[in-house]
């Protein structure tokens, strides 16, 4: 089955049979930031922007994402934003394992753009479903927060150049 | 023989020209194979042949019969087979593997794969199947069948017509026969006897328990739950000029390279290992990960072609588990006051087919059955068997959790028959510094009685259980469903963490470290690369002391150790030793620096001395270098109609010797409480409120912190919902609905 879709920025068409999992064929494209975790869609190992909605890979047939965006860590990873919240979470002193990247980053991606000032409780709830491989929900939450006051400086920096 | 390892420049070459990932489901190559396991359906039997009826272009099988070198793999004192040559030896073993460029079609044809098994042994081997595997399938012999066997013919020929589910099948659905401890075999055992048991002049270990006030008894059972979220185990492996190149999540290279140089015939020379991260703490890196990997080699090497072999979820679950299943046993004679007179305690752990390690998680549980208290007369017999579940492993870092589990939920049972507050109770029978101990075992733990009052007075502890103990009365002798919203509890549990272990001669040979205060005034420590924590403390400790900047101090990973090292590494992450020995170093640096022209180098290793601490012919002693102790107290709330647990707080004190980052420690107590909240139910993370960390400072070397938690937080917790629940918890993991059958029964 051939399936358009913007991958990373490029438009592409993935052969796929369409019952596939998103996760095996973007990691057959050696797109390996998303991983193979708890396989049940809760653990966050292999998360992905799907229509800027982090969604988990290992659940979703390809078969949906026919015409829609799908962004990677490695294509996040260039952006502003990834830079504010590997800076909140070196603040913090996180030190991620490396398997669990792009199911926190993406967590603390979406807590950014869907909240103003969000409080703990909105985060632990946010992220409690995560794998507790390598990171505490409690410095998560502060790496989280940091990326907002990180976010926040950023953008008034831009602001204020502008002005 | 294989030649001991050099590094030669061949060898380096390879290591610079890969690109080293740091997972092995990560790494690929052009023209790779997928291989998958074929595994046994049966847990005995002999099989006489394993065929497939026609394989694709491109795919391979390989079994027993293709292995180059040696068809077994050595670890310590145990042979265990690569792949199942005749006889079977537990469910699931592997047989064969099929390696091919589609994974999925791979799967598939494991499904495909014939075992035939031998006549006389057919019966058994279809009463042991599982009942819903789904490969490979079992053939019948073409001679020697017995002229009743119509009916096995039938069984047989109903059971390979069952269809296959999905492509990526389960291979085998959870339902491993039962433990076969008919056939069990002690493997493993140790005796420990003081007091009347020991001499019967003393008296009779009867007349103990007949003139004690109460005979408190009580069996607990623990097994271990691996986290769901890791990378499954497996390699990734492939052939360049000349060298094989194995991608893994090794913890013990040393023994991987001998293990894949004999059973491939090839020289250690041209062995290269890339050791990758292993997410999670499951430590199957140890032994058991070797003959995956030498499966993987076995395809790579004949193939010519780059192989990775994965192990599904369940695969993995099924037949990787890290611990063992232990079953303890407590029967204790306790006087009024709550003197603890005697204790009988029985351990049974099952190490499945085997276990390299059986003797030292035997010792390390009975040296911590009787955990920090001084009873007088103790009869301790453990034993390890066998069974036709597969193989188990080692995992340092909870090795004696289920001895504490045990121990601590006992002298909760003891506090509840004898009436006596849980903290009274510890106080009363603790080894106490200024007591002369009659235990065999001797602990240098600091500031115990500090300890247990820190995390009392932090959770309120006393008011509450009193409070929750009248409620829990009162709800029991209650029509009223409403009474008592909603349902609570509270456990506490104490529990110390022993590092340098002395019994183990390879393991106190080979402490080392050496540390170089260059010319330009930087420092390299040479050792294994630690854990980020300990890089930090051990960078703090080499600023203090030789007062240089932390940034100009490095630590290096020293091949030579690696390559040298007997014993698996995380073995090694022993923050105790290790920093006492680095923290000579830099003082004999220090005063060397003014004499001396830089570099200056000085090497540590463990003394004699030490070692002579611990009296292993005896058993007994002072078995570890240093020993941190902590408490935890565990308040729970159980939703009144669905049983649901939720936790109010964990409060945790601990004395672990100098903390030189508190809020790197706190974060490592942190992360692992969190992971055994989600060990605890089955299936479930427990939802937990707040966590209250004090740390009681004191001048002894750092020790391990994490550890505690896993001995601690699952007795703690198993208390508290026995409080809550009025009916004792006695098994861990628990599941949602045992919880709610004994609530409702209460």
């Amino acid at each position: 089955m051939k399936i358009p879709v913007t991958l990373n920025g490029t438009k592409i068409v993935l052969e796929a049979e369409p019952q596939e999992k998103l996760l095996n064929v973007l990691r057959h494209l050696n797109i390996l930031s998303a991983k193979c975790g708890c396989n049940e869609g809760y653990c966050g190992a292999c998360t992905v922007l799907l229509d800027n909605k982090p969604v988990p890979g290992c659940i979703v047939p390809v078969a949906i994402v026919r015409d829609s965006t799908i962004v990677t860590l490695e294509y996040f990873s260039k952006s502003e934003e990834y830079q504010d919240i590997l800076n909140g979470f070196n603040k913090a002193g996180i030190h991620m394992c490396g398997y669990c990247n792009a199911g926190k980053i993406f967590a603390a991606w979406h807590l950014l753009n869907t909240s103003m000032k969000p409080d703990r409780k909105l985060i632990y709830d946010e992220i409690n479903h995560l794998s507790p491989c390598c990171t505490n929900n409690d410095i998560l939450i502060n790496g989280i927060l940091y990326a907002f006051d990180f976010r926040i400086h950023r953008i008034g920096a831009l602001k204020n150049a502008k002005n | 023989m294989p030649k001991s390892r050099k590094s030669t420049k061949k060898t380096k070459s390879v290591r610079l020209s890969l690109q080293a990932q740091d997972y092995y489901t990560d790494c690929s190559k052009p023209g790779m194979l997928y291989g998958a396991l074929i595994r046994s359906p049966a847990v005995s039997g002999t099989i006489t042949n394993i065929s497939i009826p026609q394989l694709p272009d491109g795919y391979f099988l390989f079994t027993a019969r293709d292995i180059p070198g040696k068809n077994s793999v050595h670890t310590l004192t145990t042979d265990t087979p690569v792949f199942c040559a005749d006889k079977v030896s537990y469910f699931g073993e592997p047989i064969g593997i099929i390696a091919g460029p589609d994974e999925s079609t791979v799967y598939a044809l494991t499904s495909e794969i014939e075992v035939t098994f031998d006549s006389t042994t057919l019966e058994s081997v279809l009463e042991s199947v599982a009942k819903e595997y789904t490969r490979p399938v079992i053939k019948l012999p073409v001679s020697g069948l017995k002229p009743d066997s119509n009916q096995i013919a039938e069984i047989t020929k109903a059971m390979n017509l069952a269809p296959v589910p999905e492509l990526r099948p389960v291979p085998f659905k959870q339902n491993i026969p039962s433990l076969g401890e008919n056939n069990s075999l002690i493997i493993a055992q140790r005796i420990v006897k003081t007091g009347v048991f020991f001499s019967e002049n003393e008296g009779t270990p009867d007349e103990i328990f007949k003139s004690a006030d109460f005979t408190v008894e009580g069996t607990w059972m623990q097994d271990t739950v691996q986290p769901a979220w890791a990378e499954t185990n497996g390699a990734f492996c492939f052939m360049e000029n000349g060298i094989l190149n194995i991608f893994t999540p090794t913890q013990w290279p040393n023994y991987l390279r001998k293990a894949v140089s004999v059973s491939l015939n090839l020289d250690e020379e041209h062995i290269f290992i890339k050791e990758t991260n292993s997410s999670g703490h499951d430590a199957n890196g140890i032994w058991r990960n070797a003959t995956l990997v030498i499966q993987a080699a076995v395809a790579a090497y004949l193939t010519g072609k780059p192989v990775k072999l994965t192990l599904s979820r369940e695969e993995h679950q099924t037949f990787m588990k890290s611990g063992v299943p232990a079953k303890i046993h407590h029967r204790t004679a306790v006087m009024k006051d709550g003197t603890i007179k005697a204790a009988q305690i029985d351990i049974n752990i099952n190490v499945g087919s085997c276990n390299p390690f059986s003797q030292e998680i035997l010792d390390r549980l009975v040296i911590a059955s009787c955990g920090i208290y001084n009873v007088p007369n103790i009869f301790i017999y453990a034993k390890a068997v066998t069974s036709t579940n597969p193989p188990t492993s080692i995992f340092p870092g909870t090795i004696d959790s289920q001895s504490f589990f045990a121990l601590e939920n006992h002298i909760q049972q003891i506090a509840d028959e004898v009436n006596i507050q849980p903290l009274d109770i510890r106080l009363k029978n603790i080894c106490a510094e200024q007591k002369e101990p009659s235990m065999p075992f001797l602990f240098r733990t600091e500031k115990v009685e500090d300890v247990l009052q820190a995390v009392i007075e932090m959770s309120d502890f006393n008011r509450k259980y009193t409070t929750f103990r009248i409620d829990a009365k009162q709800h029991r002798n209650s029509e009223d469903m409403f009474f008592a919203l909603p349902i609570r509890g509270i456990g506490f549990a104490c529990a110390f963490d022993g590092s340098g272990y002395f019994s183990n001669d390879l393991f106190s040979n080979s402490q080392k470290i050496a540390v170089t205060l260059n010319e330009n005034e930087t420092v390299t420590i040479h050792s294994l690369i630690p854990s980020p924590s300990i890089s930090e403390i051990w960078i703090k400790t080499v600023s203090s002391i030789l007062k240089l900047p932390p940034a100009s101090v490095m630590i290096v990973p020293d091949m030579e150790l690696n390559d040298a090292m007997p014993l698996p590494d995380n073995i090694y992450n022993n923050i105790s030793i290790m920093t006492q020995l680095l923290k000579q170093c830099c003082l004999d640096i220090e005063r060397k620096r003014i004499k001396t022209a830089l570099p200056v180098t000085v090497k540590k290793g463990l003394t004699p001395s030490m070692k002579k601490l611990w009296n292993k012919e005896a058993f007994c002693g002072v078995p570890f270098h240093s020993t941190s102790f902590g408490s935890v107290v565990v308040e729970i709330e159980l939703n009144p109609y669905t049983y649901k647990e939720h936790i109010k707080g964990i409060w945790f004190a601990i004395n672990c010797g100098q903390i030189f980052s508190a809020r790197a420690a706190e974060n490592t107590i942190r992360l692992a409480i969190q992971q055994e909240l989600s060990q605890l139910v089955s299936d479930e993370t427990i939802s937990c409120d707040s966590v209250h960390i004090s740390f009681i400072q004191s001048a002894a070397n750092p020790g391990q912190i994490g550890e505690l938690v896993h001995s601690t937080v699952p007795a703690a917790f198993s208390s508290a919902l026995s409080q809550a629940l009025g009916s004792r918890i006695r098994k861990l993991p628990c599941t949602a609905e045992t919880i709610y059958s004994q609530g409702g029964k209460a």
